[in-house]
């Protein structure tokens, strides 16, 4: 074994109670006979206490056995070799380190002692942890962005955060409280629950604005507590004066409010831990992060949605617009039929030129004075007195007095309020032409009522005309005839009585009431 | 001939329109019900429908006619997306028309 000079060895001595580490020196078969100061200063141990496989004391039992076998392998090996593990201190409790061997040689490479050190490693452990929680923390936050810029179904978003939100603060359970808005544009709050079932909050009522809640949903900033039991702002509120009964156990208390670029608090999230003291000002930068992120998630959420409520209002009052313009052109068709009806019908049966175009027009002008009655309410029906007065005014003038009408108010629809002025104008043509209205006493009578059957109504009308030059029944059915007997009668389902008695024509009309639709 | 039309006084110009053209008027409706019991009952080899009948369409007289192997032409205020899917093949007159109009869709719809 080589020998160093006495001052040497005491220079070494001195170097080796510097170092930072606890070293030590062992005997080629690995026996150790020499510690440095740090050693004895780190165990708490003696230097009798150390004398043969005294070190074995300051290690942990159930790892021991590896240490051992390891270190002994080493020797037998005879090369360098390391390991990690804890070493008690002289306060009982066992440290990280990295234990190095190093064996040092002859010429012959023959171990003649072995060189210990051991370096404690918990800083570079809790920093590697800490790293290692920052990267999941990270990863996190990645993948909560990524899935809800993608997201635009608000219910899906929300549990997302909530969610990210249990993982990032370790919590036991979330909630996610959020303000919408219904297609009515009523406000109402909606919540997401994570960590335990969603039924586990339904009995309670949303969060008011207690001494507890309020600085979240006034959007004043987080609130955190290691033990809300013991925090001040917590029971002082009736009814409950504390959590509700059968409410989640909450000590540890996090929460921060969500809010949009404009300012308006949306919500806010909130989470618990049973244990006290689990949330730290980590976790709240978290939080905010992730309320920050759910935020604009929320608002493009909202605005995904308006659009896609007035985007469909839209196709909605553009089908409504087609539907209607398809109807007008319906209706125009069928009425230039009509138009060009009653111009053939009058053309085939007065074989005058000028009188034929004048009952053309006196048709066509009744016609479109029934529409205009129509028109006036948006073709929803007009009244019996408005179509009357309507059809027997261009034949009143200073006859004033020649017709007698009476009647309740009844309401028709466009269908029946045409059929009815239809007739009406042939009935007065005719009567001008031929009949009571010919000479200048005749008169004429029209009257109506309205009879309640089960659950139908009808309506009855009699044109009775006296007065005017003996009446004989017509040789043939003229067009006014047709239409006020088969065309009344067709377009209303009721039943027309055209009878022509030497003292004056009378026409009895029996119809059904329908309730005003369609046309 | 079945003439199936809800307005009057067209129907009775397609029925003076027919008569002049030399046909025989067997029946004349003017509601979808009245119209479904004359193409089921009556006795007649044509028919002229108007397609909207107050509000309801006559696609199931249409349907009644083609079982009963009995020609027809539709007459209506609508274009061609007024008509049913199966009948787009059909003849069809729009409204308004013209006696020359109904003579040449009723010879088409014998052919």
């Amino acid at each position: 074994m080589p020998t160093l000079p006495v001052a040497e060895v005491d220079d070494f001595q001195a170097f080796a109670d510097h170092l930072p580490q606890l070293a030590w020196i062992a005997t080629p078969d690995g026996n150790a006979y020499w510690y440095n100061h740090q050693w004895y200063q780190y165990t708490g141990t003696t230097p009798e206490e150390m004398l043969g496989q005294g070190w074995q004391a300051v290690l942990n039992p159930a790892v021991l056995p590896d240490v051992i076998e390891r270190w002994f392998a080493a020797v037998a090996s005879g090369s360098a070799a390391e390991w990690v593990f804890p070493i008690k201190g002289a306060d009982g409790v066992f440290r990280p380190f990295l234990t190095r061997v190093q064996p040092q040689k002859d010429q012959q490479g023959r171990v003649i002692r072995w060189f210990g050190t051991n370096t404690e490693i918990s800083e570079q452990q809790r920093i590697a942890e800490l790293l290692s929680e920052e990267k999941r923390h990270l990863e996190t936050l990645n993948q909560t962005m990524a899935q809800v810029s993608a997201e635009l179904d608000l219910e899906k978003l929300t549990q997302t955060i909530t969610d990210a939100g249990v993982r990032l603060t370790g919590a036991r359970f979330g909630a996610l409280f959020y303000n919408t808005t219904d297609e009515r544009g009523d406000a109402f709050t909606l919540y997401t629950i994570s960590g335990v079932p969603k039924e586990s909050f339904s009995d309670f009522p949303n969060p008011r604005a207690t001494h507890v809640f309020a600085p979240t949903f006034r959007g004043e900033g987080p609130v955190r507590s290691d033990d809300i039991l013991a925090d001040p702002r917590y029971g002082q509120n009736p009814p409950y004066s504390g959590m509700p009964k059968g409410h989640l156990p909450v000590r540890s208390y996090l929460a921060v409010p969500v809010k949009s670029r404009s300012g308006e608090v949306m919500g806010g999230l909130f989470f618990g831990h049973p244990e006290p003291g689990k949330f730290t000002a980590r976790h709240e930068d978290l939080l905010v992060g992730i309320a920050g992120q759910a935020a604009i998630a929320i608002d493009n959420a909202r605005l995904f949605e308006a659009a896609q409520r007035e985007i469909a209002e839209r196709r909605e009052a553009e089908k409504h617009r087609e539907l209607l313009i398809n109807e007008l052109n319906h209706r125009v068709k069928n009425t230039l039929a009509t138009v060009q009806s009653i111009i053939a019908q009058t053309l085939r049966t007065n074989s005058l030129e000028a009188e034929a175009r004048s009952r053309v027009d006196a048709r066509l002008i009744a016609l479109s004075d029934a529409h205009n009655l129509l028109t006036e309410h948006n073709w929803e029906g007009t009244t019996l007195d408005r179509v009357v007065a309507m059809a027997l005014r261009p034949h009143q003038s200073d006859r004033e007095r020649r017709f007698e009408v009476h009647g309740p108010n009844v309401h028709l629809s466009p269908k029946t309020a045409l059929a009815i002025a239809m007739a009406l104008h042939e009935l007065a043509t005719n009567a001008i032409k031929y009949g009571a209205l010919s000479n200048d006493h005749g008169q004429v009578s029209l009257h109506w009522k309205v009879e309640q059957k089960n659950a139908e109504q009808r309506l009855h009308m009699l044109w009775s005309e006296r007065g005017g030059p003996p009446v004989s029944p017509p040789s043939r059915k003229g067009f006014g005839t047709r239409l006020i007997e088969r065309g009344l009668a067709a377009e209303l389902g009721g039943s027309v009585q055209l009878s022509y008695p030497a003292s004056g024509v009378t026409c009895v009309i029996d119809t059904p009431l329908p309730t005003v639709s369609g046309f | 001939m079945l003439v199936v039309e809800d307005e009057i006084m067209v129907a009775m110009y397609i029925e003076d329109l027919l008569v002049d053209l030399g046909f025989e008027v067997a029946g004349m409706a003017t509601s979808l019900d009245q119209a479904l019991r004359l193409a089921q009952e009556s006795d007649f080899d044509f028919a002229v429908l108007d397609i909207n009948l107050d509000g309801g369409l006559s696609f199931p007289v249409a349907d009644v006619l083609r079982q009963r192997d009995i020609p027809f032409i539709f007459a209506s205020g609508y274009g061609v997306a007024g008509v049913r899917e199966d009948y787009r093949d059909a003849v069809r007159i729009q409204k308004p028309f013209r006696a020359q109009d109904l003579e040449q869709a009723i010879a088409r719809a014998t052919k």
